[in-house]
Protein backbone atom coordinates (compact mmCIF):
# COMPACT_ATOMS: atom_id res chain seq x y z
CA UNK A 1 0.00 0.00 0.00
CA UNK A 2 1.48 3.37 -0.97
CA UNK A 3 1.64 6.56 0.99
CA UNK A 4 -0.62 8.95 -0.89
CA UNK A 5 0.70 12.08 0.78
CA UNK A 6 3.76 13.25 -1.16
CA UNK A 7 4.03 16.75 0.26
CA UNK A 8 5.65 15.45 3.48
CA UNK A 9 8.14 12.63 3.84
CA UNK A 10 6.61 9.59 5.52
CA UNK A 11 6.82 9.70 9.30
CA UNK A 12 9.08 7.39 11.25
CA UNK A 13 5.94 5.55 12.20
CA UNK A 14 4.94 4.95 8.58
CA UNK A 15 8.48 3.88 7.67
CA UNK A 16 8.63 1.42 10.55
CA UNK A 17 5.22 -0.05 9.70
CA UNK A 18 6.33 -0.51 6.10
CA UNK A 19 9.60 -2.11 7.17
CA UNK A 20 7.73 -4.52 9.44
CA UNK A 21 5.20 -5.48 6.78
CA UNK A 22 7.99 -6.00 4.24
CA UNK A 23 9.92 -8.21 6.65
CA UNK A 24 6.88 -10.32 7.50
CA UNK A 25 5.75 -10.77 3.93
CA UNK A 26 9.25 -11.54 2.62
CA UNK A 27 9.59 -14.25 5.26
CA UNK A 28 6.27 -15.68 4.15
CA UNK A 29 4.68 -15.04 7.54
CA UNK A 30 1.84 -12.82 6.37
CA UNK A 31 -0.09 -12.64 3.14
CA UNK A 32 -0.38 -8.92 2.24
CA UNK A 33 -3.77 -9.79 0.71
CA UNK A 34 -4.93 -10.89 4.18
CA UNK A 35 -3.97 -7.48 5.54
CA UNK A 36 -5.95 -5.77 2.76
CA UNK A 37 -8.85 -8.07 3.56
CA UNK A 38 -8.80 -7.21 7.27
CA UNK A 39 -8.78 -3.49 6.51
CA UNK A 40 -11.71 -3.96 4.16
CA UNK A 41 -13.57 -5.94 6.82
CA UNK A 42 -12.90 -3.20 9.38
CA UNK A 43 -13.95 -0.36 7.13
CA UNK A 44 -16.61 -1.85 4.90
CA UNK A 45 -18.10 -5.09 6.22
CA UNK A 46 -18.58 -4.63 9.94
CA UNK A 47 -20.39 -1.68 11.46
CA UNK A 48 -23.27 -0.45 13.60
CA UNK A 49 -25.93 -1.53 11.10
CA UNK A 50 -25.28 -5.08 12.28
CA UNK A 51 -26.09 -4.15 15.87
CA UNK A 52 -29.09 -2.09 14.73
CA UNK A 53 -30.65 -5.13 13.04
CA UNK A 54 -30.36 -7.07 16.29
CA UNK A 55 -31.86 -4.25 18.35
CA UNK A 56 -34.77 -3.72 15.94
CA UNK A 57 -35.59 -7.44 15.98
CA UNK A 58 -35.46 -7.47 19.78
CA UNK A 59 -37.89 -4.55 19.85
CA UNK A 60 -40.24 -6.24 17.42
CA UNK A 61 -40.08 -9.84 18.63
CA UNK A 62 -40.36 -10.57 22.39
CA UNK A 63 -39.25 -14.18 21.94
CA UNK A 64 -36.11 -13.11 20.06
CA UNK A 65 -35.42 -10.52 22.75
CA UNK A 66 -35.73 -13.11 25.52
CA UNK A 67 -33.33 -15.47 23.77
CA UNK A 68 -30.95 -12.61 22.94
CA UNK A 69 -30.69 -11.54 26.57
CA UNK A 70 -30.23 -15.13 27.68
CA UNK A 71 -27.57 -16.12 25.19
CA UNK A 72 -26.65 -13.60 22.54
CA UNK A 73 -23.92 -15.78 21.06
CA UNK A 74 -26.49 -18.31 19.93
CA UNK A 75 -28.96 -15.93 18.30
CA UNK A 76 -27.09 -13.12 16.58
CA UNK A 77 -26.33 -15.44 13.67
CA UNK A 78 -30.02 -15.92 12.95
CA UNK A 79 -30.11 -12.35 11.73
CA UNK A 80 -26.68 -11.22 10.65
CA UNK A 81 -23.90 -13.06 8.83
CA UNK A 82 -21.38 -12.64 11.62
CA UNK A 83 -21.27 -14.36 14.98
CA UNK A 84 -21.45 -12.21 18.08
CA UNK A 85 -18.82 -14.54 19.53
CA UNK A 86 -18.47 -13.42 23.13
CA UNK A 87 -21.18 -10.75 23.27
CA UNK A 88 -23.63 -10.09 26.09
CA UNK A 89 -26.67 -7.88 25.51
CA UNK A 90 -27.62 -5.43 28.28
CA UNK A 91 -31.21 -4.22 28.37
CA UNK A 92 -31.93 -0.61 29.30
CA UNK A 93 -35.08 -0.15 31.41
CA UNK A 94 -36.64 2.77 33.28
CA UNK A 95 -34.62 1.58 36.30
CA UNK A 96 -31.21 0.96 34.73
CA UNK A 97 -29.26 2.74 32.00
CA UNK A 98 -26.23 0.76 30.80
CA UNK A 99 -23.09 2.24 29.30
CA UNK A 100 -19.91 0.48 28.20
CA UNK A 101 -16.24 1.36 28.45
CA UNK A 102 -12.85 -0.32 28.62
CA UNK A 103 -10.79 1.54 31.22
CA UNK A 104 -7.70 -0.63 30.72
CA UNK A 105 -7.44 -0.50 26.93
CA UNK A 106 -10.08 -0.27 24.21
CA UNK A 107 -12.22 -3.45 24.21
CA UNK A 108 -15.36 -2.87 22.16
CA UNK A 109 -18.05 -5.10 20.58
CA UNK A 110 -16.50 -4.50 17.17
CA UNK A 111 -17.95 -7.58 15.50
CA UNK A 112 -21.42 -6.07 15.91
CA UNK A 113 -20.64 -2.32 15.96
CA UNK A 114 -17.55 -2.03 13.76
CA UNK A 115 -14.40 -0.19 14.73
CA UNK A 116 -14.66 2.05 17.77
CA UNK A 117 -14.71 5.84 17.39
CA UNK A 118 -11.80 7.96 18.60
CA UNK A 119 -13.65 9.24 21.67
CA UNK A 120 -14.25 5.70 22.98
CA UNK A 121 -10.48 5.18 23.15
CA UNK A 122 -9.77 8.66 24.58
CA UNK A 123 -8.20 9.07 28.00
CA UNK A 124 -11.02 11.40 29.05
CA UNK A 125 -13.72 8.81 28.34
CA UNK A 126 -11.80 5.87 29.80
CA UNK A 127 -10.84 7.70 33.00
CA UNK A 128 -14.05 9.57 33.68
CA UNK A 129 -17.04 7.46 32.68
CA UNK A 130 -16.58 5.02 35.58
CA UNK A 131 -16.31 7.84 38.12
CA UNK A 132 -18.70 10.49 36.84
CA UNK A 133 -20.86 8.79 34.24
CA UNK A 134 -23.68 11.29 34.52
CA UNK A 135 -21.37 14.20 33.71
CA UNK A 136 -19.85 12.30 30.80
CA UNK A 137 -23.27 11.34 29.42
CA UNK A 138 -24.30 14.99 29.69
CA UNK A 139 -21.35 15.85 27.44
CA UNK A 140 -22.99 13.57 24.87
CA UNK A 141 -26.27 15.46 25.40
CA UNK A 142 -27.82 12.64 27.39
CA UNK A 143 -29.41 13.28 30.78
CA UNK A 144 -30.40 10.23 32.82
CA UNK A 145 -32.71 10.96 35.78
CA UNK A 146 -31.22 10.13 39.18
CA UNK A 147 -34.08 7.69 39.76
CA UNK A 148 -32.45 5.57 37.03
CA UNK A 149 -29.25 3.77 37.99
CA UNK A 150 -26.37 4.42 35.61
CA UNK A 151 -24.55 1.10 35.37
CA UNK A 152 -21.12 1.30 33.74
CA UNK A 153 -19.79 -1.95 32.29
CA UNK A 154 -16.00 -2.05 32.23
CA UNK A 155 -15.14 -4.55 29.47
CA UNK A 156 -12.02 -5.91 31.08
CA UNK A 157 -11.93 -9.56 30.11
CA UNK A 158 -13.31 -11.90 27.45
CA UNK A 159 -16.89 -10.66 27.15
CA UNK A 160 -18.10 -7.73 25.08
CA UNK A 161 -21.29 -5.80 25.73
CA UNK A 162 -23.97 -4.40 23.47
CA UNK A 163 -26.62 -2.12 24.98
CA UNK A 164 -30.24 -2.78 24.01
CA UNK A 165 -31.76 0.70 24.25
CA UNK A 166 -35.40 1.27 25.15
CA UNK A 167 -37.75 1.34 22.20
CA UNK A 168 -38.77 4.94 21.49
CA UNK A 169 -42.35 5.96 22.08
CA UNK A 170 -44.60 6.39 19.09
CA UNK A 171 -43.11 3.44 17.20
CA UNK A 172 -45.95 0.97 17.69
CA UNK A 173 -46.63 -0.96 14.53
CA UNK A 174 -43.48 0.26 12.75
CA UNK A 175 -41.82 -2.28 10.47
CA UNK A 176 -38.55 -3.79 11.64
CA UNK A 177 -36.64 -2.20 8.77
CA UNK A 178 -37.92 1.23 9.84
CA UNK A 179 -37.09 0.54 13.48
CA UNK A 180 -33.52 -0.23 12.41
CA UNK A 181 -33.13 3.33 11.16
CA UNK A 182 -33.81 4.65 14.66
CA UNK A 183 -30.95 2.73 16.24
CA UNK A 184 -27.83 4.86 16.56
CA UNK A 185 -24.40 3.49 17.35
CA UNK A 186 -24.15 5.54 20.52
CA UNK A 187 -27.48 4.15 21.73
CA UNK A 188 -25.85 0.69 21.62
CA UNK A 189 -22.83 1.96 23.61
CA UNK A 190 -25.07 3.75 26.10
CA UNK A 191 -23.89 7.29 25.34
CA UNK A 192 -26.99 8.12 23.33
CA UNK A 193 -30.64 7.30 22.77
CA UNK A 194 -32.31 5.97 19.64
CA UNK A 195 -33.83 8.53 17.28
CA UNK A 196 -37.54 9.26 17.45
CA UNK A 197 -39.48 8.63 14.23
CA UNK A 198 -39.61 12.41 13.76
CA UNK A 199 -35.83 12.77 14.09
CA UNK A 200 -35.22 9.87 11.72
CA UNK A 201 -37.58 11.38 9.16
CA UNK A 202 -35.80 14.71 9.36
CA UNK A 203 -32.29 13.27 9.04
CA UNK B 1 0.98 -3.92 36.73
CA UNK B 2 0.44 -0.41 38.06
CA UNK B 3 0.64 1.32 34.72
CA UNK B 4 -0.72 4.49 33.20
CA UNK B 5 -3.12 2.40 31.10
CA UNK B 6 -5.11 1.63 34.29
CA UNK B 7 -6.66 5.09 34.22
CA UNK B 8 -10.21 4.51 35.45
CA UNK B 9 -11.06 7.31 37.88
CA UNK B 10 -8.07 9.53 37.06
CA UNK B 11 -8.65 13.26 37.11
CA UNK B 12 -7.39 15.85 34.71
CA UNK B 13 -8.16 14.51 31.23
CA UNK B 14 -10.88 17.09 30.64
CA UNK B 15 -14.06 16.87 28.60
CA UNK B 16 -14.69 14.02 26.22
CA UNK B 17 -14.35 15.19 22.62
CA UNK B 18 -17.60 13.53 21.60
CA UNK B 19 -17.08 14.59 17.98
CA UNK B 20 -13.88 12.55 17.56
CA UNK B 21 -15.04 9.78 15.25
CA UNK B 22 -11.62 9.04 13.78
CA UNK B 23 -10.82 5.34 13.51
CA UNK B 24 -7.72 5.57 11.33
CA UNK B 25 -5.89 8.78 10.50
CA UNK B 26 -3.62 7.30 7.81
CA UNK B 27 -2.71 4.13 5.94
CA UNK B 28 0.13 3.19 8.28
CA UNK B 29 -2.40 3.03 11.13
CA UNK B 30 -4.60 0.74 9.02
CA UNK B 31 -1.64 -1.53 8.28
CA UNK B 32 -0.49 -1.88 11.89
CA UNK B 33 -4.06 -2.66 12.97
CA UNK B 34 -4.21 -5.39 10.34
CA UNK B 35 -0.72 -6.76 11.00
CA UNK B 36 -1.52 -7.14 14.68
CA UNK B 37 -4.96 -8.66 14.21
CA UNK B 38 -3.69 -11.11 11.62
CA UNK B 39 -0.78 -12.07 13.88
CA UNK B 40 -3.20 -12.89 16.71
CA UNK B 41 -5.47 -14.85 14.34
CA UNK B 42 -2.45 -16.73 13.02
CA UNK B 43 -1.36 -17.68 16.54
CA UNK B 44 1.95 -15.79 16.49
CA UNK B 45 1.10 -14.47 19.97
CA UNK B 46 -2.01 -14.11 22.10
CA UNK B 47 -4.11 -11.03 22.67
CA UNK B 48 -3.30 -10.78 26.37
CA UNK B 49 0.37 -10.43 25.54
CA UNK B 50 -0.43 -7.58 23.17
CA UNK B 51 -2.14 -5.72 25.99
CA UNK B 52 0.69 -6.42 28.41
CA UNK B 53 3.34 -5.19 25.99
CA UNK B 54 1.37 -2.07 25.14
CA UNK B 55 0.90 -1.05 28.77
CA UNK B 56 4.46 -1.90 29.80
CA UNK B 57 5.93 1.37 28.49
CA UNK B 58 7.05 4.72 29.82
CA UNK B 59 3.85 6.46 30.95
CA UNK B 60 4.75 9.64 29.12
CA UNK B 61 5.18 7.70 25.88
CA UNK B 62 1.83 6.01 26.45
CA UNK B 63 0.07 9.33 26.88
CA UNK B 64 1.83 11.15 24.06
CA UNK B 65 1.68 8.50 21.34
CA UNK B 66 -1.36 8.29 19.04
CA UNK B 67 -3.52 5.22 19.65
CA UNK B 68 -2.46 3.00 16.73
CA UNK B 69 1.16 4.08 17.00
CA UNK B 70 1.25 2.56 20.47
CA UNK B 71 0.62 -0.78 18.77
CA UNK B 72 3.74 -0.67 16.62
CA UNK B 73 6.40 -1.02 19.34
CA UNK B 74 4.45 -3.91 20.81
CA UNK B 75 4.20 -5.80 17.50
CA UNK B 76 7.88 -5.19 16.70
CA UNK B 77 8.94 -6.50 20.08
CA UNK B 78 6.75 -9.61 19.89
CA UNK B 79 8.21 -10.54 16.49
CA UNK B 80 11.71 -9.78 17.75
CA UNK B 81 11.13 -12.20 20.63
CA UNK B 82 9.87 -14.77 18.15
CA UNK B 83 13.20 -14.45 16.34
CA UNK B 84 11.92 -12.56 13.31
CA UNK B 85 14.33 -9.69 12.70
CA UNK B 86 16.08 -8.14 9.72
CA UNK B 87 19.35 -9.58 11.02
CA UNK B 88 18.14 -13.16 11.40
CA UNK B 89 17.06 -15.33 8.51
CA UNK B 90 14.38 -17.10 10.51
CA UNK B 91 11.08 -17.58 8.73
CA UNK B 92 9.27 -20.06 10.99
CA UNK B 93 7.31 -19.38 14.17
CA UNK B 94 6.40 -22.57 16.05
CA UNK B 95 2.65 -22.95 16.48
CA UNK B 96 1.77 -20.19 14.04
CA UNK B 97 -0.06 -20.75 10.76
CA UNK B 98 -0.40 -18.50 7.73
CA UNK B 99 -3.93 -17.47 6.78
CA UNK B 100 -4.27 -16.66 3.08
CA UNK B 101 -6.31 -13.57 2.20
CA UNK B 102 -9.10 -15.53 0.54
CA UNK B 103 -9.68 -17.68 3.63
CA UNK B 104 -9.82 -14.85 6.11
CA UNK B 105 -13.40 -13.58 5.94
CA UNK B 106 -15.05 -16.94 6.53
CA UNK B 107 -12.87 -17.59 9.55
CA UNK B 108 -13.54 -14.13 10.93
CA UNK B 109 -17.27 -14.22 10.29
CA UNK B 110 -17.92 -17.57 11.92
CA UNK B 111 -15.60 -17.24 14.92
CA UNK B 112 -16.84 -19.03 18.01
CA UNK B 113 -15.26 -19.10 21.42
CA UNK B 114 -14.11 -22.69 22.04
CA UNK B 115 -15.44 -24.57 25.06
CA UNK B 116 -12.89 -24.39 27.85
CA UNK B 117 -11.81 -27.48 29.76
CA UNK B 118 -13.72 -28.04 33.01
CA UNK B 119 -12.55 -26.83 36.42
CA UNK B 120 -13.56 -27.74 39.99
CA UNK B 121 -16.80 -25.99 41.04
CA UNK B 122 -16.74 -22.20 41.48
CA UNK B 123 -16.19 -21.00 45.04
CA UNK B 124 -18.63 -18.09 45.12
CA UNK B 125 -22.35 -17.83 44.41
CA UNK B 126 -24.66 -15.26 42.92
CA UNK B 127 -25.90 -12.85 45.60
CA UNK B 128 -22.80 -13.05 47.76
CA UNK B 129 -20.69 -10.03 48.65
CA UNK B 130 -17.02 -10.43 47.87
CA UNK B 131 -13.90 -8.35 48.45
CA UNK B 132 -11.28 -7.88 45.77
CA UNK B 133 -7.70 -8.68 46.63
CA UNK B 134 -5.43 -5.74 47.43
CA UNK B 135 -2.29 -7.21 45.89
CA UNK B 136 -0.83 -5.40 42.97
CA UNK B 137 1.00 -7.71 40.60
CA UNK B 138 3.94 -6.38 38.58
CA UNK B 139 2.71 -8.22 35.48
CA UNK B 140 -0.49 -8.03 33.41
CA UNK B 141 -3.81 -8.07 35.23
CA UNK B 142 -7.37 -7.14 34.36
CA UNK B 143 -8.43 -6.03 37.83
CA UNK B 144 -8.46 -2.22 37.63
CA UNK B 145 -6.69 -0.44 40.50
CA UNK B 146 -9.89 1.33 41.55
CA UNK B 147 -11.47 -1.96 42.60
CA UNK B 148 -8.66 -3.33 44.75
CA UNK B 149 -9.92 -4.01 48.26
CA UNK B 150 -13.50 -3.02 47.29
CA UNK B 151 -16.56 -5.09 48.02
CA UNK B 152 -19.06 -5.92 45.31
CA UNK B 153 -22.02 -8.23 44.80
CA UNK B 154 -21.78 -11.29 42.59
CA UNK B 155 -24.55 -10.67 40.03
CA UNK B 156 -23.88 -13.55 37.69
CA UNK B 157 -21.58 -16.46 37.01
CA UNK B 158 -20.28 -16.25 33.43
CA UNK B 159 -18.41 -19.53 33.03
CA UNK B 160 -14.80 -20.56 32.52
CA UNK B 161 -12.50 -18.34 30.50
CA UNK B 162 -8.86 -17.98 29.60
CA UNK B 163 -7.16 -16.23 32.51
CA UNK B 164 -5.67 -13.10 30.96
CA UNK B 165 -3.09 -12.61 33.72
CA UNK B 166 -1.59 -16.03 33.00
CA UNK B 167 -1.84 -15.99 29.19
CA UNK B 168 -0.04 -12.63 29.11
CA UNK B 169 2.96 -14.50 30.52
CA UNK B 170 2.44 -17.52 28.23
CA UNK B 171 0.91 -19.71 30.93
CA UNK B 172 -2.24 -21.39 29.67
CA UNK B 173 -4.65 -21.28 32.59
CA UNK B 174 -8.41 -20.95 32.85
CA UNK B 175 -10.52 -19.52 35.65
CA UNK B 176 -14.12 -19.06 36.69
CA UNK B 177 -15.45 -15.62 35.88
CA UNK B 178 -18.14 -13.76 37.80
CA UNK B 179 -19.93 -10.55 36.90
CA UNK B 180 -19.62 -8.35 39.98
CA UNK B 181 -21.29 -5.01 40.64
CA UNK B 182 -19.78 -2.26 42.82
CA UNK B 183 -21.75 0.80 43.89
CA UNK B 184 -20.35 4.22 43.09
CA UNK B 185 -20.22 4.95 46.81
CA UNK B 186 -18.12 1.83 47.52
CA UNK B 187 -15.58 2.78 44.87
CA UNK B 188 -15.43 6.55 45.02
CA UNK B 189 -16.69 7.41 48.48
CA UNK B 190 -18.81 10.41 49.33
CA UNK B 191 -17.92 12.27 46.15
CA UNK B 192 -19.59 9.70 43.92
CA UNK B 193 -22.48 10.53 41.62
CA UNK B 194 -25.87 9.45 42.87
CA UNK B 195 -27.21 6.03 41.89
CA UNK B 196 -24.29 4.82 39.78
CA UNK B 197 -22.38 1.56 39.69
CA UNK B 198 -19.63 -0.29 37.87
CA UNK B 199 -20.12 -3.88 36.76
CA UNK B 200 -17.16 -5.91 35.61
CA UNK B 201 -15.89 -9.43 35.02
CA UNK B 202 -13.93 -10.80 37.92
CA UNK B 203 -11.71 -13.86 37.57
CA UNK B 204 -11.99 -15.98 40.70
CA UNK B 205 -8.38 -15.33 41.88
CA UNK B 206 -9.16 -11.58 42.02
CA UNK B 207 -11.45 -12.25 45.01
CA UNK B 208 -9.79 -12.33 48.42
CA UNK B 209 -12.77 -13.24 50.58
CA UNK B 210 -16.48 -13.54 51.05
CA UNK B 211 -17.95 -10.69 53.10
CA UNK B 212 -20.94 -11.08 55.40
CA UNK B 213 -23.82 -8.79 54.46
CA UNK B 214 -24.02 -5.71 56.60
CA UNK B 215 -27.60 -4.90 57.69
Amino acid sequence: MSDQNHTEPPSDFALRVRALETLLSERGLVDPAALDELIDIAEARIGPRTGAKIVARAWADPDYKRRLLENAQEVTEELVDITGANVIVLENTPDVHNVIVCTLCSCYPFRLLGMSPGWYKSYAYRSRVVREPRKVLAEFGLTVPTSTEVRVWDSNAELRYLVLPMRPEGTEGMAETDLEKLVTRNSMIGTGRPLTPGEAGAS
Amino acid sequence: MDGIHDMGGFHGFGRVDTTNETTFANDAQRRIFAINMLSVMQGVYNIDKTRYYMENVDPSDYLNTPYWERWLGMVEQLYREAGITAESDQSEIPGARRIPGDKLWDGFRTLRIPEPPPLPAPIYSVGESVRMRRDSVPTHTRLPHFLRGRVGRVEDYKGIFRFADAYASDRPENQHVYSVRFTGDEIWGSGCEENTSVQIEIYEPYISERVAHEN
